[in-house]
């Protein structure tokens, strides 16, 4: 099978906040013998922000990020939900509207660039089940995973809006019952617990100015976890692992009930079942106890 | 426990368009008003027409040749003096929408856009892609509540106070608690919608059961031209919600079973866009023929294939919906399902070209009004046009509603009193506690059955007289009925039943009316005299029914004009 | 021409919720298994309930088909117009085992029915309405390009099913919060050339009940039966803020506005920068967190941040691209 190649997103939060994100992707790639080129030039997505603030200028950020995977003539890899829905968004956009395009390229052009809509856009996790395979993984495995029962917590810019998302992958997701990181964590050998805040909001998006909110929707994601008798909680979106990982104190204020779990990233789940070293994982990064290994 | 009584200048049953048009015209000249509705205004049965609202603005078209249409559309039953001052107004009218806010679809010039539409001579209804009403219910509540009227939703309107020739309110429930209550008014008008449910396949709302009707008709008060129903020709099979003449007026053509496009043979020169009694029978007869097609042989094909999906997308996109929805077909790619629908009650309540309700041919009712579909004026005749259905309501709501306003001038206060509630605390008293062995649902179902089947697009002596029989043997059945809901809250079984006592009641005018008129007419088609009969049945049913529920027929005279009966080719 | 069109049946199971607000202590659950057709939708099973089984089941409905928004309710939590969902796609949606539930449990008054009043008043928070002078007998309509009409893109069609605003998680935490219907409806106005109010933008901008307390989470864009993409709505309403100039100086508009400046300085974000730049002084708040998140290596400080390779690229693109200012 030919060596699975791809233009790495890496977003800014995997170089910052969570580090052990970028190390965990980088050891887990290594491991399956996939080769990601990192996009170094790629610039930030807006999170969503920026584009409540200007639309035109995340338009052009992203076609630029978009530009350089092209460049390599390979599909870009994003690792993180909010990055991936940015960038999915302006590629939908401006695949479907030639006038957008042409005036995103005009733009484009005075740095000599261009985006032309070559290169898919997907998520590291889909890129695992879609082009890797769950099979293949599973042989892979060499430390299964099999005394834990792992709570996923999708976050919400994988899965919604499904119509958007859903073409940017292969494997149909359900945003009312999603699948993709459950089918990871079997392979890995894990149990997965189903809960009713799985497909829920983490509230990141207004921690600085709604902090109840925010500090609820953590506090409830955490404890639905709890209550469905998880070990620990895997996400693939690393804003969503900061909330779980680092607001517990106000999580468990806002919901009158103490909570905390280990969360870990989806990479540095596959990473222990392909025997990474937790050193190679980053699991010393972690606000919330990683008590389990 | 006393009932409460609350006194209003006006109160008006129905929130439709008619409706919040009347009530934003009296509240804005700063009346005191109430609307009293059964659902949400936002849920009226306006907002769902689709195609659009007529009036003759292009440079090609003319008010003159509106009046025409409506008029040789309505098999020249309609009241022209009525049809002039529609068409006279509905230019304003539908501008005056548009100031309000309604989102018409635009030509490039930024003048609202029109399309043309079965039994026009021109393009002319305006539209806002396929949701037309509903902008137009939505802007038209929305500026009503702006002005501050007061709408009591989800109350139930159980009964008027009639007496001595004279309205003075309504008494109502609320459907939330049964709290009676009756509002005391100088002015009363019903706007509360048509009545098509009466049938098995239509594409009327849940709530268009036709209340409003039978409440005036029980006080032996009038009711014009019942026998009246439009089918359209285009519901979906098997459950006759509306696709709108629309996929017509772009282009849809039909076809049937052998890939014939079939109207070639009954209106050689409109095809498609014939008036829609003349399509509605062309479908059915088709059928009838054992040219039908789909799972059940019960339809034909609708195919908008060749407009192409930007067209389909940017004009018929909620017509798309419904297709898939319903069928599983996609217009796009495919001809999808469709047959003739009950749809519209061309019949109803007789008022003056001002909204007055007529005591009979000769006099009028103190203090009340109507207006839109329970209402005939009449404009619409044996047949209403595509797309004049809306603008009646519209007008003749906000006209109704200056009506009422200078009326109320005049008009002095009857005190309500205590036992202005009785008959409806008795009907719903007796409903919640008869202990019998009938059902509802069942007994409706098998009205449905029978209207759809002996009084629908062909109707014959013998068919008639089987619906006759029926309405009558389902009347002393209903008596014999059993509700399971008890409880005060939310008593929607209750409801139904009220609702379906109704039925019962203004189905027999349906089909007395019907049997008595021994010609064809419009939509109403008798196999056994299938030629209009101008000498004899050139005037309006008068349907009266007594205590014992029985029905008597009077006539009045059809008010003509300057456009002279002809026979009707289209 | 022919149409490929089967009817098709299958056995599905109903778990039903009930409550009847005089009556119960606490709301239950009835079994219901049915044949159902492929020719139904949801609706026809509660009026299969209603009809065939127990007449004093409740729910609100009317058009039956998708555009009087009276039947919302939630299937397998997630909300659905009764009318416009297919029982195939439900099936294939969520099998065979199908939950019915009203809107919102926490406001149930009988079945499927609820109190919908907090709806109501957000939609009557927003103005909603077209604020401009009536002119009562128009002789010529407003001219409103095809260009401008497509501005509503959509908002128009919105039935205030209230789908989206019991499906929104902020609506549940925040009871100021006006909720994605509203905002929708806040949209259709403001984006509407005849409009001329003064207030509602700067209302729909207000913290807490605002749109700037929306998490975009998305959940309103999934469950709208119309594809009216209330988010889409929301950040547009954000937009035009900043174009007509009523964004207030916050927390909540600086954090959108300070990812430009950390896009300019470093292409990626600073992410300390953004807090610091968005909370100003309140930023102590923050500091337990931010001391533990340092001592676990996740605080990168302002000059250890690695900067997009070819930032003058960037630089030159937000100069030349930008559209807002604040």
């Amino acid at each position: 099978m030919k060596k699975l190649k791809y233009a790495l997103f890496t977003g800014c939060t995997a170089k910052q906040s969570t580090p052990e994100q970028m190390m965990s992707t980088m050891a887990v790639a290594d491991k399956l013998g996939i080769e990601l080129v990192e996009l170094t030039e790629a610039s930030c997505c807006g999170a969503s922000h920026l584009q409540d603030y200007d639309d035109f200028l995340s338009l052009v950020l992203n076609a630029r990020n978009i530009a350089y995977a092209e460049k390599h003539e390979l599909t870009m890899v994003t690792i993180c939900n909010t990055c991936q829905l940015n960038t999915a968004m302006t590629k939908q956009r401006l695949d479907n509207n030639e006038e957008l395009k042409a005036k995103v390229n005009e733009k484009l052009a005075e740095v000599g660039l261009e985006y032309k809509g070559t290169s898919a856009v997907t998520h590291f996790l889909y890129a695992i089940i879609d082009d890797f395979g769950l099979d293949r993984l599973k042989e892979m495995v060499v430390t299964p995973l099999s005394q834990f029962n792992i709570a996923p917590f999708y976050g919400c810019h994988n899965i919604r809006p499904s119509e958007l998302q859903n073409e940017t992958h292969k494997t149909a997701e359900n945003p009312y019952n999603p699948t993709s990181l459950d089918d990871l964590i079997i392979a890995c050998g894990g149990e997965s617990v189903d809960y009713d805040e799985k497909n829920k909001c983490c509230g990141f998006h207004v921690e600085l100015q709604a902090p109840h909110t925010a500090a609820v929707l953590t506090g409830n994601a955490i404890a639905g976890a709890m209550d469905g008798n998880a070990d620990w909680m895997v996400t693939p979106c690393p804003l969503c692992h900061l909330k779980l990982d680092t607001q517990t104190a106000h999580a468990s204020e806002a919901i009158g009930r103490e909570v905390e779990l280990p969360v870990l990233h989806m990479q540095q789940m596959l990473g222990l079942a392909l025997g990474c070293t937790p050193a190679e994982l980053g699991l010393n990064h972690h606000l919330a106890k990683v008590d389990f290994i | 426990m006393s009932i409460p009584i609350y006194t209003y200048d006006a109160v008006i049953v129905g929130a439709g368009l008619a409706g919040c048009a009347a009530a934003r015209e009296l509240q804005n000249a700063g009346k005191k008003v109430a609307v009293i509705t059964k659902l949400h205004p936002l849920r009226s049965h306006s907002g769902a027409a689709q195609g659009g609202i007529n009036a003759a603005f292009s440079d090609e078209d003319s008010v003159e040749l509106h009046e025409f249409d409506t008029v040789k559309g309505s098999d020249y039953l309609a009241d022209q003096d009525a049809v002039e001052f529609m068409c006279k107004n509905a230019p304003e009218t539908i501008r005056w929408a548009e100031k309000m806010g309604a989102a018409f679809s635009r030509k490039p010039d930024g003048k609202i856009a029109q399309r043309p539409f079965g039994g026009q001579s021109s393009p002319r209804a305006c539209f806002a892609k396929d949701r037309t009403g509903l902008t137009l219910l939505q802007t038209v509540y929305e500026q009503a509540y702006r002005v501050g009227v007061k709408f009591w939703d989800e109350w139930y309107a159980a009964d008027i106070i009639y007496k001595d020739g004279k309205v003075s309110g309504v008494v109502a429930f609320n459907i939330r608690d049964m709290q009676v209550a009756i509002f005391n008014a100088k002015t009363v008008m019903f706007a509360t919608g048509g009545y098509a449910r009466a049938y098995k396949i239509n594409s009327n709302a849940h709530a268009n059961t036709g209340d409003g009707l039978s409440i005036v008709a029980r006080h032996g008060l009038p009711l014009e031209d019942m026998e009246f129903v439009q089918f359209h020709p285009s519901g979906l099979s098997g459950n006759g919600v509306l696709i709108s003449e629309a996929a017509r007026g772009e282009g849809g053509r039909l076809y049937n079973a052998k890939g014939e496009r079939f109207m070639e043979k009954y209106a050689p020169n409109a095809l498609e866009l014939a008036s829609r009694d003349v399509v509605a029978r062309a479908i059915l007869n088709e059928i009838r023929e054992g040219r039908g097609v789909g799972p059940r042989k019960d339809a034909v094909y609708l195919d908008v294939t060749h407009l192409g999906k930007d067209l389909i997308m940017n004009k018929l996109p909620e017509l798309r919906e419904l297709a898939m929805t319903f069928l599983g077909l996609d217009m796009i790619k495919e001809p999808i399902l469709i047959s003739a629908t009950a749809h519209y009650s061309m019949g109803g309540i007789p008022v003056d070209i001002d909204g007055h309700a007529r005591k009979n041919n000769k006099e009028f009712i103190e203090g009340f009004y109507a207006a839109g579909e329970c209402s005939c004026v009449s404009v619409h005749g044996a047949n209403r046009l595509g797309a004049n259905s809306v603008l009646e309501a519209l007008l003749f709501g906000r006209f109704v509603g200056k009506t009422m306003l200078k009326d109320l001038e005049s008009i002095e206060l009857r005190k309500a009193v205590q036992e202005d509630a009785a008959t409806a605390l008795k009907e719903i008293e007796f409903l919640l506690n008869n202990n019998g062995n009938e059902s509802v649902p069942a007994l409706r179902e098998e009205l449905q059955q029978c209207m759809t089947a002996n009084a629908g697009a062909f109707r014959t002596k013998e068919s008639l007289q089987i619906a006759v029989d029926t309405v009558k043997e389902l009347r002393k059945r209903f008596k014999n009925v059993r509700l399971r809901d008890k409880s005060k809250l939310f008593n929607t079984e209750l409801q139904e039943a009220l609702e379906f006592g109704h039925m019962l009641d203004y189905s027999l005018f349906i089909v007395e009316s019907a049997i008595a008129r021994e010609e064809s007419r419009g939509a109403h088609y008798r196999e056994d005299f299938q030629n209009r009969d101008d000498e004899n049945f050139l005037k309006h049913t008068m349907a009266y029914m007594d205590k014992d529920g029985n029905i008597s027929l009077d006539y009045m005279d059809v008010v003509l004009g300057k456009h002279e009966l002809r026979e009707r080719n289209y | 021409m022919s149409t490929e069109h089967k009817i098709t049946t299958q056995k599905v199971n109903f778990k039903v919720f009930r409550f009847n607000a005089d009556e119960d202590y606490l709301p239950y659950y009835e079994n219901y298994d049915m044949e159902v057709t492929s020719e139904e939708v949801v609706l026809d099973i509660l009026n299969r309930i209603k009809w065939d089984h127990d007449g004093s089941f409740s729910y609100r409905r009317s058009c039956r088909h998708g555009i009087c928004g009276a039947c919302a309710i939630k299937v397998n939590g997630r909300s659905t117009l009764a009318c416009k969902e297919s029982m195939n796609d439900m099936v294939a949606l969520f099998g065979k085992e199908l939950v019915i539930e009203p809107l919102s449990i926490k406001r149930a008054v009988k079945d499927m029915v609820i109190d919908k009043a907090d709806f109501w008043e957000k939609h009557d928070a927003i103005t909603p309405y077209l604020v401009a002078e009536i002119d009562e007998n128009p002789t010529t309509e407003n001219l409103v390009s095809p260009k401008d009409a497509q501005k509503l893109d959509e908002a128009d069609l919105c039935i205030q099913c209230g789908a989206c605003h019991y499906a929104c998680p902020v609506v549940e935490i925040n009871e100021d919060f006006f909720g994605p219907a509203a905002f929708a409806a806040a949209y259709r106005f403001e984006a509407d050339v005849r409009d001329n109010s003064e207030s509602r933008l700067k209302d729909v901008n207000e913290e807490r009940q605002g749109v700037w307390d929306c998490v975009k989470c998305f959940e309103c864009a999934q469950v709208c039966p119309k594809d009216i993409d209330p988010i889409g709505k929301i950040t547009k309403l954000h937009q035009m803020a900043f174009q007509e100039g009523v964004a207030n100086n916050n927390v909540a508009v600086r954090h959108a506005v300070g990812f430009k400046k950390s896009i300019v300085k470093n292409g990626v974000l600073d992410e300390g920068g953004l807090v610091l730049y968005s909370e100003g002084p309140a930023i102590v708040k923050h500091l337990p967190v931010a001391f533990k998140m340092f001592t676990k290596g996740k605080i990168v400080p302002p000059w250890g941040i690695t900067k997009s390779e070819n930032l003058d690229e960037i630089q030159k693109l937000v100069k030349s691209s930008s559209t807002a200012k604040f």
